[in-house]
């Protein structure tokens, strides 16, 4: 008994290792895309920074500039350089303000793991009670109304959303504020866009995996036996659904966090995704850099969250996968 | 019973092509036939409701709306068409070559799938799109680098599941050549898993080409196309929201009836659903 639980722990503790390594050459390649894109863009960096600083561009500062800025290597070594000030948390500094990248991503990040968290706790709380009812009611009249409004929700594009709404409750009944701040009434409407969506694809995908279980043996087998069917339904199907259930809205914190550019860029939230949206409009590409690497890594670690919860859940396939992967 | 279900998922296939083909070809002719010019600009008549004239109002420099939308269809429709069928081809193409010669160029490959797969979508089609400059042609190359690694994965996935049937070692006894076996029985036997995967896709792919619009990634300004209308008509929101209104219609029926389109092409081929 204890050496198999000493067995699995090590296991384990190489499946988390060997998922941690596989971030360092997703995030280099990541990061040489980003840089190789920036490094054959048509705009000259130094260029843009004279302009930024409204000083007249002549062939000897601009040279001075290329210079300073390190724009005068090869792409190598400028992108080998990058790479080990990175490493140590050095992202350099925004060619527009000359803020370092690193607090100017710190100083952003709240605000986005706000609106992510929130629109999680959202799209929880309807999707899962609307999917089940969807499931238990299938082909009803019920089933049928959840289906069509979830089929509308998925097909409205999230920044047409978020203007209608901000044009009812905002503007109309002036009930809420235009601009996003960090209270929860200023969240409210950037939340409901990002989970509108979310919500909706996921009551299909739950009542997917309640019908796939209300389908299997067992639940014939308790029905035979005269077991009600709520107790079916809570003890048995929604404790086994579960499973793909978590691993789902684990799997999709990571997609929210880059999906809340284009409403943070609407309702005007000091976030991550706007932040970058200006840093491109800008051809800050110190910023640009430094925003993808962030977000390659947390959403890795993200999905390796997900899938170590995957792993406690289920039981069956906690030890044999880890030696199985390749 | 069985098959009056199939008739019936026949008819729903049959209904929506039917509506998706009638779009496409009302976006091919629709720039033809607009009611005014969509870029000439009378400020006189700016920020109208609609009108006889004007049948959904006009925009803040005077320009006729319906032109407008009609004059931008086929720009969002076709150029998100065109990224499906980019990513489906050469993703298709990737990833039966990886899953039916294997070896190193097949890891090498996955690891570079993995890699974007690692990422969020949207955050790399932004980057892209910013880093490259902003137009259509970008978009279009954004969404690209973006789509292509589900098909890769997919192919792959089936090629190795039908690398040990026996029609596969038929045909390589019988003295087929490698590039015979592929597109004559490994293609034609995974598509139509692919062919699924394509047909959801369209509508999520007009929504997104008409966001990076909208953000001002995709098309430009003075271009009618309907993320950039609806971009132009977001400081006006509060005194004449049909400048967001009806693009925006335009946009969600679309994105609707190729999402219905790809459902139904689902129901139909993918024997695993009902």
């Amino acid at each position: 008994m204890k050496r198999e639980d000493s067995v699995r722990k090590r296991i384990k503790n190489s499946y988390i290792l060997k998922r941690l390594l596989f971030l360092v050459p997703v995030i280099l390649g990541v990061s040489f895309i980003t840089f190789g894109l920036m490094y054959i863009s048509p705009n000259d960096p130094a260029e843009m920074m004279l302009l930024a600083q409204g000083t007249p561009i002549e062939p000897e500062i601009l040279q001075k500039m290329q210079q300073r800025m390190g724009l005068d290597k090869p792409f190598l070594e400028q992108y080998i350089t990058w790479i080990f000030n990175a490493v140590r948390g050095d992202f350099g500094s925004s060619y527009v303000s000359g803020e370092p990248v690193r607090d100017m991503i710190l100083r952003n990040i709240p605000a986005t793991l706000k609106l992510t968290f929130y629109s999680c706790l959202m799209t929880i709380v309807f999707s899962l009670p609307l999917g089940i009812l969807s499931a238990v009611k299938q082909n009803k009249f019920t089933d049928y109304i959840i289906r069509f409004c979830t089929f509308v929700g998925v097909s409205v594009p999230g920044f047409f959303l978020s203007l209608l709404l901000m044009y009812e409750f905002s503007i109309r009944l002036k009930l809420l504020p235009v601009r996003g701040d960090s209270t929860l009434k200023g969240l409210l409407l950037p939340t409901v866009t990002l989970a509108m969506a979310m919500t909706c694809k996921y009551i299909r995908q739950i009542r997917a995996a309640i019908l796939e279980e209300l389908g299997k043996g067992y639940v014939k087998g308790a029905r035979a036996r005269g077991v009600k069917e709520r107790i079916i339904l809570y003890k048995n199907v929604l404790k086994n659904s579960m499973l793909t259930i978590v691993t789902l809205m684990a799997m999709s914190i990571g997609y929210l966090l880059g999906g809340t550019a284009v409403v943070e860029r609407i309702f005007s939230i000091q976030g991550l995704g706007n932040m970058a949206m200006d840093a491109i409009t800008a051809r800050d590409y110190p910023v640009v850099e430094g925003f993808v690497a962030w977000m390659a890594l947390i959403f890795v670690l993200i999905n390796l969250l997900a899938d170590l919860l995957y792993r406690v859940l289920n039981p069956k396939i906690r030890l044999q996968a880890s030696e199985s992967e390749d | 019973m069985r098959k009056r279900k199939k008739d019936k998922t026949k008819q729903r296939l049959i209904l929506w092509s039917t509506l998706v083909l009638a779009l496409c070809i009302w976006a091919i002719v629709a720039p033809h036939i607009t009611p005014n010019d969509p870029y000439y600009s009378n400020l006189a008549v700016a920020k109208q409701g609609p009108s006889s004239q004007y049948p959904l109002g006009t925009d803040q420099l005077g320009r006729c709306m319906l032109s407008r939308i009609m004059a931008g269809a086929p720009s969002t429709i076709f150029s998100a068409i065109a990224v499906v069928m980019i990513t489906f081809i050469a993703g298709s193409l990737i990833g039966v070559f990886c899953g039916y010669y294997g070896g190193r160029f097949d890891a090498v490959v996955m690891r570079i799938v993995d890699m974007f797969q690692a990422f969020p979508g949207i955050v790399l089609a932004i980057a892209v799109a910013g880093i490259l400059g902003a137009g259509m042609r970008n978009a279009v190359i954004a969404l690209s680098v973006v789509g292509w690694t589900q098909y890769t994965r997919l192919a792959r996935s089936r090629v190795l599941a039908m690398r040990e049937e026996l029609f596969m070692k038929a045909a390589k006894i019988s003295g087929s050549s490698d590039l015979k076996i592929i597109f004559r029985h490994v293609l034609p036997n995974a598509m139509s898993v692919l062919v699924v995967t394509a047909a959801l896709s369209i509508g999520g792919n007009i929504m997104e080409m008409a966001s990076l619009s909208f953000l001002g990634l995709g098309a430009q300004s003075p271009k009618a196309e309907w993320g950039v209308m609806m971009n132009e008509g977001r400081s006006l929101l509060q005194l004449y929201p049909g400048m967001i209104l009806y693009p925006g219609i335009f946009i969600f029926v679309a994105v609707m009836l190729f999402n219905l389109f790809g459902d139904s092409v689902r129901d139909m081929l993918d024997p695993r659903q009902k």
